[in-house]
């Protein structure tokens, strides 16, 4: 690790980007949205790395940083997107896991992926990785907008129960 | 509240797109209950894992990791240079069209590879670019081209706006809206609807030459009009002076990627089995890309993982070196899966050895997801053969980029081997 303590808040920032990535999809709930903010967050991690102090809580500082970042891109937005008002951004701020984003639990993602039926893989795919909203996802399987929320929902159900499964099938 | 009124209004927020009256009522438990925000995280947990590790599958693809950058420089140089973890923090961008993108190619060696296959792949590499050897030709989203030839030093600053500081250029303006500049150490050339080459030598001397139509030319500080025929030298103190032997060599270099579409005649297409019927013996295809549809036209489809799936043929050709090699082909993007973003149909020729080895290559990007869908675009490059050549290899590509979708039909290709000069 480096010396230099602006590089040190650079390279905390790099080793927790998950997490606060995470972080800004749950606040927006709009993945392009949360990549902008992201770059924005990292900016100002990087303006304002002098003022952090080392050996204080890293993601805490960030997810400030990451909140008002938030707000400022959703006021930014056509008023026509409705975001989380700041009132609500600011308790569930307070409240976010600040544990390190588990690796091994995205490990036993794909696994558990293969299990879901073609037809909601499909799906997840199409919102995940290909960032469509439900409704386009429902224009091109010919579905509603709401049986694809639904078969989103019970993907998440499925693959959490899953994940949660292996884990504790693999510890004794 | 129950859970399943709150797990479902959580959905909502996370799927995106949530009605204002269900917002309102997901708000005012959020912040009044303290379980209810521990359930948004633990409901957004998976989410938020599911987002991480498909966004990472796609990138682990080759072609995502050169995407372009939001904020090239104060992000990526930043990280890349204080890090060295460029990768790591590569985060996948949404594409804005790029100010110029490649449009064909021969022979060009890039400065590095990553270079090549973000501009191979449509995108622009923010800041200078190397081009070592070969010419290559940016078709600039205001509408003009310019072919450059290397050694050349580049970079494209806006739509119709190219910094050289060394290398020669050829602009070409075939549309009255499209306007480039060209801009030197010495000089900055403003084209009046026209053909014409920019030079910056290795003295710095910029020199200009007007193969067609007139451009402005302003060095030192008064602005000039140059017309067809005339060529100038600018030296570092924006003195000028005749430069007529410019027209000649300008000339050379702008016949390594022809304006002009030339002639195809079905005899003299070398090219077996034209009509694309054979797809086990005379044709060959990316396994499980390449299929002839109902309608017997062949069909390139992206079907994710593969950067360019394509089709290709073998053709003996012996000695043709100096002859000038056109390929051609149509191209259609279908009503129902047709092409995404950046994704677009490229035409290339392949010069392969008497040992079989590719030693040289020309190629055109032609057919972007823009074009009218259900319509025949023909593309072409011509190329000339170098010394050596025993055999020419036609293809044609489909810029997958990586993605599950798009897809073109392809009829008519040709390979004419053209009379020697």
């Amino acid at each position: 690790m480096s010396n230099d303590p602006q590089q040190q808040v650079l390279q905390l920032f790099v080793r927790h980007q998950a997490r606060i990535k995470g972080f800004i999809v749950a606040l927006t709930g709009d993945f392009a949205l949360a990549e902008d903010v992201l770059q924005e967050t990292f900016l100002v991690v990087q303006q304002k790395a002098s003022a952090f102090v080392l050996d204080s809580n890293f993601l805490a500082w960030a997810f400030q940083i990451a909140r008002f970042q938030v707000l400022a891109a959703q006021a930014r937005r056509a008023r026509a997107v409705a975001g989380f008002s700041p009132e609500t951004i600011e308790a569930l701020a307070a409240s976010a896991p600040q544990e390190n984003f588990d690796e091994a639990k995205l490990a036993l993602l794909p696994g558990c992926l293969e299990k879901l039926a073609p037809q909601a893989r499909r799906i997840v795919d199409l919102f995940y990785q290909d960032e469509h909203k439900p409704g386009e996802i429902a224009r091109r399987l010919n579905w509603t907008p709401a049986a694809v929320s639904v078969a989103l929902s019970r993907a998440r159900t499925f693959l959490r129960q899953c994940i949660e499964r292996q884990r504790s099938g693999e510890s004794p | 509240m129950n859970d399943l009124r709150l797990d479902h209004l959580i959905d909502q927020h996370l799927d995106g797109g949530m009605a204002a009256e269900e917002r309102a009522e997901l708000e005012a438990c959020l912040r009044h209950s303290a379980a209810d925000r521990a359930r948004f995280w633990d409901r957004a947990e998976t989410h938020i894992l599911l987002r991480e590790g498909l966004q990472r599958l796609t990138a682990e693809a080759p072609a995502k990791k050169v995407r372009r950058w939001r904020r090239p420089f104060a992000w990526s140089a930043a990280v890349a240079a204080a890090l060295l973890l460029a990768v790591l923090v590569a985060l996948p961008r949404r594409v804005p069209e790029p100010l110029a993108s490649l449009s064909a190619a021969t022979d060009a060696r890039w400065s590095d590879p990553n270079v090549e296959l973000t501009l191979r792949g449509g995108e622009l590499p923010p800041g200078p670019l190397r081009l070592e050897a070969g010419a290559a030709e940016f078709a600039f989203s205001g509408g003009a081209t310019a072919v450059i030839e290397g050694p050349a030093v580049f970079e494209v600053v806006a739509a119709d706006r190219l910094l050289l500081r060394a290398g020669r250029v050829i602009g070409r303006c075939a549309k009255d809206a499209a306007k480039l500049t060209i801009v030197t150490p010495t000089a900055q050339v403003t084209d009046l609807g026209t053909e014409f080459g920019v030079a910056v030598d290795a003295d710095r001397q910029t020199r200009v030459a007007v193969i067609r139509g007139a451009v402005q030319l302003v060095a030192g500080e008064q602005p000039r009009r140059l017309n067809a025929g005339q060529a100038v030298a600018v030296d570092v103190r924006g003195g000028t002076a005749p430069a007529a032997e410019m027209i000649a060599e300008f000339s050379k270099v702008a016949a390594i990627l022809p304006a002009e579409e030339l002639p195809v005649h079905d005899a003299a297409n070398r090219l077996l089995d034209p009509a694309i019927t054979d797809l086990t013996h005379v044709w060959n295809g990316t396994v499980g890309h390449v299929e002839r549809n109902a309608a017997g036209r062949v069909r390139i489809s992206a079907n994710g993982s593969r950067l360019w799936p394509l089709l290709w043929q073998d053709v003996p050709t012996g000695a043709i070196a100096g002859h000038a090699v056109v390929a051609a082909v149509q191209a259609l993007q279908p009503d129902e899966d047709p092409l995404r973003g950046l994704q677009n149909a490229i035409i290339k020729v392949v010069f392969l050895d008497a040992a079989g080895r590719e030693f040289a290559r020309a190629e055109r990007h032609f057919l972007r997801s823009s074009a009218p869908r259900g319509q025949w675009i023909r593309g072409q490059i011509a190329a000339i053969a170098p010394a050596g050549t025993a055999r020419v290899q036609f293809q044609v590509l489909l810029n997958a980029r990586g993605l599950k979708t798009g897809s073109l039909l392809f009829k008519d290709p040709s390979l004419v081997v053209m009379e020697a000069p």
